[in-house]
């Protein structure tokens, strides 16, 4: 109980800092947002001031939950019993383990941010400011002057007598080749890639780890069979692969999933395999077939949840892995639309001019390091922890 | 069974795998039906209806999907392998495919010997040192690797090190391409570096070398993280063994302990690993060559994909596979000597 | 000297005053070692009896300066020859490990690196006495005929250094030492042992890894040798054939012996003294022959009658109830007393000490003074 909201209490501050950011960069960049809320239409400015104060109540609200949790863990608690509370110590000491490491705890906490960032960013920034001047759903237009500028006085020379944009908006990462604001256009970004990620790397987990399941309890043909296919699928890199998918998929965002989810079931297959048949030797399955329980039971009841180990790191440092093959075949040209707001997309459209406008390369391109930073120090740390032979 | 056994075993497994591989490829790259049609590397706009008819013709993209595979695998054993698309000059496949292969494999080998000459040490030290400020060091710069986007990287070296360095007036490496003095040396093994040190041109082999390390460096980046990572793990795992206490207790020094008793347990999936990590560098370095206008076989296959060259992918797909088959081969058996407890 | 007047002459070659070591685990502090007080005196066979978990292991790991990193000694003093072990340094200790201290570990499967060959595992022992080599190959090469190993046994510790020019090379210490590893091999019954040298540890049986164990302990002429359990991991056929070979070992070396076992029998049939251990004390020691025929403390006597006598027959095997200690929380006072049928009121609150009951039997019990 108390661990709970000591873990919901730190959620909840990292939630807050994100809402405080967000209140704060409204504020500070009177940059014209506006929000219809209810037919009303609200300015950044007063947007801002009420992420602020969300953001505050937040902060403070999730460090009295700590604290309240730690009061509480002074409570004795109650013995509990079954095979439900043995797992729930098992959790703890993990999650004592995890918390030793200072690496670790950054990770997740950085981790934790940008999921937070990617569910709040339509509200933070307008979605429309994605679609630049040109393309016929949008009539919107920016001025000229806007194209690759940062700070006000250094753009891409586009002629004689080009006037620099003077105008009210302040631009803290530089625009890009449509003169859309960097950092707006990275904040839409990480959303799409971080629910990229999340949707291939549990579908292929899920996938996957059924698979290999029922090829390593089945055994036999069905596992013979299952094998070859995925060695055929381990003979490419994943790259490669990927990049073939995709072309012959076609560039739409569900289509590119796909492609993703082909490539990525593989590892997970190999994995759970090798953790059924281990299992498999264990003395317990024959037990419990000798009880008279059915094959479904054994397997979901009792081989998946003492496996699920290595599948979880594997999922965790595979998300960081999807994130950067995504965000390549969005800079090799995959993208739906060339305009579309991720990682990959807006580097590559500042690939011809890297040498006068480097800040299109490096920002997202930094994200992105940082976002699957995060996600591979919580998946590393988690196999450190997790690896049964260096516990305790 | 005997080692001859198992290779022979393996490698009729090989063939096997090279056919599914094959198949897929194939079907992907004609048969799929959203995908590029497989004529189309072959037409240009000004063709007439007639024209791409017979172009049609010529190539067999008129017949059923496996009856033209079919007749591809009856050309593969003739060595024909089929003719490129406009984007290559219409030159057969293969010819296109190794006159470029060799750079890919330079490339390759430059990055594999960074990457253990890094990681290793980084491996060795974060284990000897766990959970102290060592490890958490080597620790970050592994997972920044191993985190870092590959065409991102590649950027950052060309703008620090071509760009900035130009402007400040310090020497710069090259930015693009795998030497500046193109034809000045007999071209034996298709590596600039090697073919400079074969004639003995040193400025050449220097030139070739200064075109090299950052396209290298940036590939090794990205692996050297992983391999580190592995090792640390086996090193953790072995220095924990009941063994490295008896060598202990001894008396031995601590350094011949690490090194005489743990590395040769530890190094033994790090050795295995390198061998597939080659494989798939090998196939995998389409970006970085890309970013540095490498004239290597992986940006090639970026071209040959929008292009959908099915006659190269296959060519490019099947010799990358067969490279990764062989390695994973060549690492079993390696394991056998490695570690003499190990009988197949 | 006899055992009885060394005892009187306090002529111990290794004291453990009063040693303390606890270790940091998740689940707590564990007092793994609560005050042992140990004699070791020279050339005697010592058998540290006790159950899992008592403290014997740690005992042997703190004395040789092998303890794990999560481990703290939070008090005594070993005492090896005068000098208190405890305050060494890393490299001293290393040094003392490599001539003077040997161990021999219980599993030699896992004790022994399973890809390097014996040979390799063997000439590294001698290799850390360069001299020692030197001056056998000099007397090789002076008296014309090869060294043997038990020849080097009654050469004194502390030689002359190189007194004498003449030169030999690294070849022909290399050759020394090999020649040294196929003659100790002998001396551990091994057959064949230029066959063994090339084998790898899993190539061997359970009792020829032991005994290649045993040799790499003997090379470094210890005066003290550590057997951590050895007749644990082998069958009845090999224990005896090891404790055969000890006895004899015993008699040819110089050195003195902590036999760590669980096995009373095994204690009975080698050691000359034995020191039974409970909880992270010892609690009584004494001659062998004195503790099987008048064990004083309550424990070590339901130890005895807990063996089953195999001349009479028995209805019921007697077992001492209750469970060994937890030692995250162990009881207070003598640990002992939980269990014990004569606890009295002072033995909860504080740990007796050993006090000399009858000559040479020392014991840890209020029942008996103290």
């Amino acid at each position: 109980m108390g661990l709970l909201m000591k873990l919901g209490g730190i959620v909840t501050v990292l939630f807050g800092i994100v809402f405080t950011l967000a209140g704060a960069y409204g504020l500070a960049g009177g940059t014209g947002i506006t929000f219809t809320i209810n037919e009303r239409v609200v300015s950044a400015q007063e947007g801002g001031i009420v992420f602020l104060i969300v953001g505050i109540i937040m902060l403070l609200g999730g460090i009295a939950m700590t604290y309240v949790a730690r009061a509480a863990r002074l409570m004795p608690e109650r013995p509990e019993r079954g095979e439900w509370a043995a797992r729930w110590a098992d959790l703890k000491y993990t999650l004592h383990l995890l918390r030793k490491n200072p690496l670790v705890m950054a990770g997740s906490m950085i981790a934790i941010f940008f999921v937070a960032l990617s569910l709040l960013a339509n509200l933070i920034v307008d979605p429309n400011l994605a679609v630049p001047t040109g393309y016929p759903e949008f009539e919107h237009s920016y001025p000229f002057q806007r194209k690759f500028m940062w700070p006000k006085h250094s753009v891409i020379n586009w002629g004689p007598g080009v006037r620099l944009y003077e105008g009210p908006e302040q631009f803290y990462l530089g625009t890009d080749n449509w003169g859309r604001d960097l950092l707006k256009m990275i904040i839409l970004a990480i959303p799409v890639d971080v629910e990229n990620a999340v949707i291939v790397t549990v579908l292929a987990a899920t996938f996957g780890t059924l698979i290999g399941a029922l090829a390593g309890y089945v055994g036999g043909v069905v596992e013979e069979a299952v094998l070859r296919i995925t060695d055929i699928f381990f003979a490419f890199p994943a790259l490669v692969l990927a990049l073939v998918f995709a072309a012959m998929f076609g560039r739409t965002l569900p289509t590119l999933r796909l492609a993703l989810l082909l490539v990525w079931w593989p590892p997970y297959v190999r994995l759970m395999r090798g953790q059924i048949l281990s299992e498999k030797q264990k003395g317990y399955v024959e037990a419990l077939r000798g009880l008279g329980a059915g094959h479904l039971r054994i397997l979901f009841r009792h081989i998946i949840p003492n496996s699920i180990y290595p599948i979880l790191v594997q999922a965790t440092l595979d998300f960081g892995g999807v994130i950067l093959t995504f965000s390549a075949l969005m800079f090799l040209g995959f993208s739906p639309s060339p305009s579309l707001p991720e990682l990959g997309n807006l580097a590559a459209s500042g690939y011809e001019h890297i040498f006068e406008a480097p800040w299109l390369i490096i920002f997202p391109g930094l994200t992105m390091l940082i976002i699957a930073l995060a996600f591979n120090l919580v998946g590393d740390g988690l196999r450190d922890v997790l690896d049964p032979k260096l516990r305790r | 069974m005997k080692i001859y056994e198992y290779v022979i075993r393996r490698l009729i497994l090989m063939v096997f795998v090279l056919l599914g591989v094959s198949a897929l490829v194939f079907y992907l790259a004609r048969g799929f039906p959203t995908g590029i049609a497989p004529w189309a590397p072959y037409i240009h706009p000004k063709m007439t209806a007639e024209d791409i008819a017979e172009v049609k013709r010529i190539h067999g993209f008129d017949q059923p999907l496996h009856i033209q595979y079919f007749y591809w695998l009856r050309d593969i054993l003739h060595g024909d392998w089929g003719r490129t698309g406009i984007w290559a000059q219409g030159r057969p496949a293969n010819e296109v495919f190794l006159s470029h292969f060799p750079y890919t494999v330079e490339l390759s080998v430059a990055a594999i010997i960074l990457t253990v000459a890094i990681g290793l040490p980084l491996g060795i030290i974060s284990a000897l040192k766990n959970n102290k400020l060592p490890d958490h060091v080597s620790r970050i710069i592994a997972l920044t690797g191993y985190s870092t986007p590959s065409y991102w990287f590649g950027f950052i070296l060309q703008l620090v090190f071509f760009y900035y360095f130009t402007i400040w007036g310090l020497p710069h490496l090259p930015s693009s391409g795998a030497s500046g003095m193109e034809g000045m040396v007999a071209r034996v093994t298709g590596m600039p570096v090697l073919d400079g040190l074969l004639a003995g041109n040193l400025p050449y082999t220097i030139d070739a070398l200064k075109h090299l390390i950052l396209p290298a460096f940036s590939l090794a980046f990205l692996s050297l993280g992983f391999l580190a990572r592995i090792v640390r793990a086996s090193m953790l795992e072995v220095m924990r063994q009941d063994y490295i206490t008896l060598a202990r207790s001894k008396g031995l020094k601590e350094r011949v302990v690490i090194y005489r008793h743990a590395l040769k347990n530890a190094l033994i999936p790090a050795v295995t690993l390198t061998g597939i990590f080659f494989a798939a560098l090998l196939g995998g370095a389409m970006i970085t060559e890309y970013v540095f206008a490498w004239p290597g076989v992986g940006q090639l296959s970026l071209r040959a994909v929008f292009q959908g060259d099915s006659n190269f992918l296959l060519v490019y797909t099947l010799v990358i596979a067969a490279v990764i088959v062989t390695a994973n081969l060549v690492v079993d058996v390696a394991y056998v000597f490695l570690d003499p407890r190990i009988k197949y | 000297m006899l055992l009885s007047e060394q005892v009187r002459e306090k002529n111990h070659v290794l004291e453990v005053k009063d040693l303390r070591v606890n270790f940091h685990t998740y689940r707590g502090e564990v007092k793994a070692l609560n005050g042992v007080d140990l004699k070791l005196y020279k050339r005697e066979i010592l058998g540290l009896v006790g159950e899992s978990g008592c403290g014997k292991s740690v005992t042997a790991l703190t004395i040789l300066g092998l303890l794990p990193e999560n481990a703290y000694i939070i008090g005594g003093e070993i005492l090896f020859k005068g000098e208190d072990v405890l305050k060494k340094s890393k490299e001293n200790m290393r040094i003392l490990r490599a001539n003077e201290l040997a161990t021999v570990f219980q599993d030699p499967l896992t004790y022994l690196n399973p890809v390097l060959r014996i040979e390799t595992q063997l000439i590294e022992v001698f290799m850390l006495n360069k001299k020692l080599l030197r001056q056998a190959a000099i007397a090789k090469k002076a008296h014309g005929k090869n060294v043997t190993f038990s020849d080097l046994l009654s050469w004194k510790k502390e030689l002359a250094s190189e007194s004498s020019d003449s030169k030999v090379s690294k070849a022909e210490i290399k050759k020394m030492a090999k020649h040294l590893c196929v003659d100790i091999l002998r001396l551990v019954k091994l057959p064949d042992p230029k066959r063994i040298l090339r084998q790898y540890p899993f190539e061997l049986s359970g009792g020829m890894r032991q005994r290649a164990m045993i040799a790499m302990a003997l090379a470094r002429r210890p005066s003290v040798f550590v057997a951590d359990e050895i007749t644990t991991a082998v069958d009845v056929t090999i224990q005896a054939q090891i404790l055969h070979l000890m006895r004899e070992l015993r008699d040819k070396i110089d050195a003195s012996t902590i036999m760590i076992t669980h096995d009373l029998s095994v204690a009975a049939e080698i050691a000359d003294r034995i020191a039974v251990m409970y909880g992270g004390n010892i609690v009584e020691v004494g001659p062998t022959v004195e503790i099987f025929r008048n064990p004083l403390h309550p424990y070590t006597t339901m130890l005895m009658k807990a063996i089953p006598n195999v001349k009479k027959p028995v209805e019921t095997l007697k077992s001492i109830p209750g469970t060994v200690p937890e030692m995250i929380n162990p009881p207070s006072g003598c640990r002992f007393h939980p269990r014990c049928p004569f606890a009295m009121d002072k033995c909860r609150k504080k740990r007796p000490k050993l006090i000399e009951a009858v000559e040479k039997h020392e014991v840890a019990c209020y029942l008996i003074g103290g």
